[in-house]
């Protein structure tokens, strides 16, 4: 554990060292919630939940995008001879996950400013969050861990990724219906079973896929 | 049996148009065909209750397949042609 | 150098030969067998309670004019509750009209009445029409006449002699389609679930020959997927008056589609054979898992139009009656094995391919 969380520290120094790449992810928040609050000009509950979605996961895409690119071949042969797979894939996770919790807060934050705050239900969302932040985490590790050896690196995690992730979105985006108050529907558990137990599949075959497709 | 070359059926198309250009323009046949037979009669392929619908499924299907064996053929002539070559 | 020679010969698998037998035997009874009466089309659909109403009715593969007299119609609100035709008139084969008298007072209270019309002819047996009119209330309502409503039963019905296949309202004659559509997702998902089995075998043994084979039965997933995808669509526009209309069902199949196409780009773009193998095997079985709550537990936990979803005809139940088992689980095991059959070929080709 101690080992992972030293992995994570380094990750994040990277990140900080260059100070773009948090200031790029603030700035990706800010110009996308910006052009589609343009073009909607005002945003109703409903749309107000699909927005905040939509522009999280093309955040968190980009976010994650640069999980493994980020050091050269050389480091990786040495972390590959220092740390078991699972361990470098617990911190990538861990990475990805504090940068999703933060995009998330930083969008919530942002669309509250520019178009209210349509939540009702805050606990429920804040739930749906985390719970999408740690599912995607373990979704977008594994695949940029393959669109990596692959020779277009980006598109191909997007290609891949997008597909995937929809079981999560359609129940996150029920979720947020439902703590935003724009559903009939009263009884979110079933949604939260769902969401759960497709988080414990991603979680599970991501991490017994990891080890195996890591080795080259 | 014997067959020579010019008796495969593949040899009448095969220098110019690949199959994906006679599958584009059979696509655009069936296409505009069914727009036009729109256009003239609205009711056409609803008349005798909706029976035209399941016999284009049939269709597409047999001709899908067919198209894909045709291809899969082709594949396995050009490799037993270079493995005669060898 | 000789020419190459071809020699017909018929030595094939027997399952092979099954498979042609089974199809051949699918499209025919698929496509003779005739569908049971019904009733397509009532004008008007919509009167008011308390008076007379004449209906016209549109029969399908119906025969009113032969034994015109044992020829019975009644309108339904629920169960037993029913008013039967004091006349029918009929003018052919496929039309007749009926005459009602609609009591002005209802034993429920709705703002409107959807009635069923139900007809029994002795030979076509009965043909039902749910929700065929729609009654508003009356203004001077006779709570006398609430008797009228249980003055008469449907009783003694006949039953059409011969093998049909259902008569379902709105579906028609595309029923057939459970024969020649549904069967594409089957096939699919089996073609796709093998791939899987053998991408597991590739991890554990490291044979390049799993690969081949798991990407072989994608392939062919692929194109069932895609049969499966334009059938639908070809049905949705004259049934839905749109090719795509965000079904659940649609919108879930082509994410399906468009995962396992994600796979075939992302193979393409790997020059290592092994690295290509062990990331095509990694991936296929993670999406194979997360397919499954995709194609199985999200379309059924949202409503749908599609045949089979919330009160729509088609499969499932008491729509499937036993005459369409007979040819519909036939049609969903020979497609299967078809898609396994032209997985080998293909498997074979790439072997081939593989080897020089």
């Amino acid at each position: 554990m101690n080992r992972i969380l030293n992995l994570v520290a380094i990750e994040a120094r990277i990140e900080l060292r260059e100070r773009y790449a948090l200031s790029g992810i603030v700035l990706y928040v800010l110009s996308s919630s910006f052009i589609v609050f343009s073009i909607w000009k005002q945003l109703p509950a409903k749309e107000w939940g699909l927005t905040f979605w939509v522009i999280f996961l093309f955040c968190s895409l980009m976010a994650v995008v640069k999980t493994f690119g980020r050091e050269n071949e050389g480091r990786y042969f040495y972390y590959y001879t220092l740390y078991h797979p699972l361990e470098l894939f617990m911190a990538k996770v861990m990475y990805n996950l504090l940068l999703l919790l933060f995009i998330f807060l930083t969008l919530w934050f942002v669309l509250y400013v520019m178009a209210g705050n349509h939540i009702i239900r805050m606990g429920w969302f804040l739930t749906t969050g985390l719970m999408a932040s740690l599912g995607l985490s373990f979704l977008l590790t594994l695949i940029t861990s393959i669109a990596i050896k692959t020779q277009q690196n980006a598109s191909l995690t997007a290609v891949m990724a997008l597909p995937l992730m929809i079981p999560l979105l359609i129940n996150i985006l029920r979720l947020t219906a439902y703590a935003s108050g724009t559903t009939p529907d009263e009884n979110p558990w079933n949604e939260m079973m769902m969401l759960s137990s497709i988080i414990s599949l991603v979680i599970g075959m991501s991490l017994w896929l990891f080890p195996y497709l890591w080795r080259s | 049996m014997k067959l020579n070359k010019s008796f495969h059926i593949y040899g009448l198309f095969q220098q110019r148009m690949k199959i994906k250009g006679i599958l584009i323009m059979v696509m655009l046949i069936v296409f505009q065909s069914a727009q036009a037979e729109g256009e003239q009669s609205p009711d056409f392929i609803r008349s005798i209750g909706k029976i035209y619908v399941v016999a284009g499924v049939c269709l597409i299907i047999l001709v899908t397949l067919f198209i894909y064996m045709i291809q899969l053929d082709r594949k396995i002539s050009k490799i037993e042609k270079r493995q005669k070559n060898e | 150098m000789q020419e190459p020679t071809i020699h017909l010969s018929f030595r094939l698998a027997a399952w092979k030969w099954a498979t042609m037998g089974i199809l051949i035997a699918v499209f025919i009874a698929g496509w003779i067998v005739p569908l049971k009466s019904g009733i397509i089309k009532v004008t008007p659909d919509k009167a008011a309670a308390g008076e007379m109403l004449v209906v016209d009715v549109t029969g399908y593969n119906s025969s009113f004019l032969t034994d015109t007299s044992l020829l019975r119609a009644w309108l339904r609100l629920s169960g037993d509750t029913v008013i039967m035709a004091t006349r029918i008139q009929v003018t052919g084969d496929r039309n007749l009209s009926a005459r009602f008298y609609i009591p002005s007072v209802f034993p429920i209270r709705q703002e409107a009445y959807p009635l069923t019309l139900v007809l029994d002819h002795s030979q076509d047996g009965t043909s039902v029409l749910p929700n065929a009119i729609f009654i508003t209330p009356a203004l001077a309502q006779d709570t006398s006449e609430l008797k009228l409503w249980f003055k008469d039963k449907i009783e003694s019905v006949h039953e059409k002699a011969g093998i049909q296949y259902p008569f379902r309202n709105i579906l028609a004659e595309t029923i057939r389609n459970t024969y020649f559509h549904v069967p594409m997702w089957f096939a699919m998902i089996i073609l796709f679930g093998v791939s899987a089995w053998y991408s597991l075998k590739y991890y554990q043994q490291g044979l390049i020959d799993f690969d081949r084979k798991s990407i072989a039965f994608i392939k062919v997933g692929l194109i069932f997927g895609l049969l499966g995808l334009v059938t639908g669509m070809l049905w949705a526009k004259y049934t839905w008056n749109a090719y795509w209309s965000w079904d659940v069902k649609q919108n879930m199949s082509a994410i399906a589609l468009l995962i396992y196409a994600a796979l075939m780009v992302m193979r393409s773009s790997v020059e290592d054979d092994m690295q290509k193998a062990r990331l095509t095997a990694g991936y296929n079985m993670f999406a194979f898992v997360l397919l499954i709550p995709l194609l199985f537990i999200i379309p059924r936990m949202t409503d749908s139009l599609h045949p089979g979803n919330g009160g729509n005809p088609a499969l499932g139940g008491e729509d499937l009656d036993n005459t369409m088992r007979m040819v519909f689980y036939p049609a969903v095991i020979g497609f299967i094995m078809l898609g396994l059959w032209m997985s080998q070929l293909v498997y074979r080709t790439d072997k081939l391919k593989g080897n020089q």
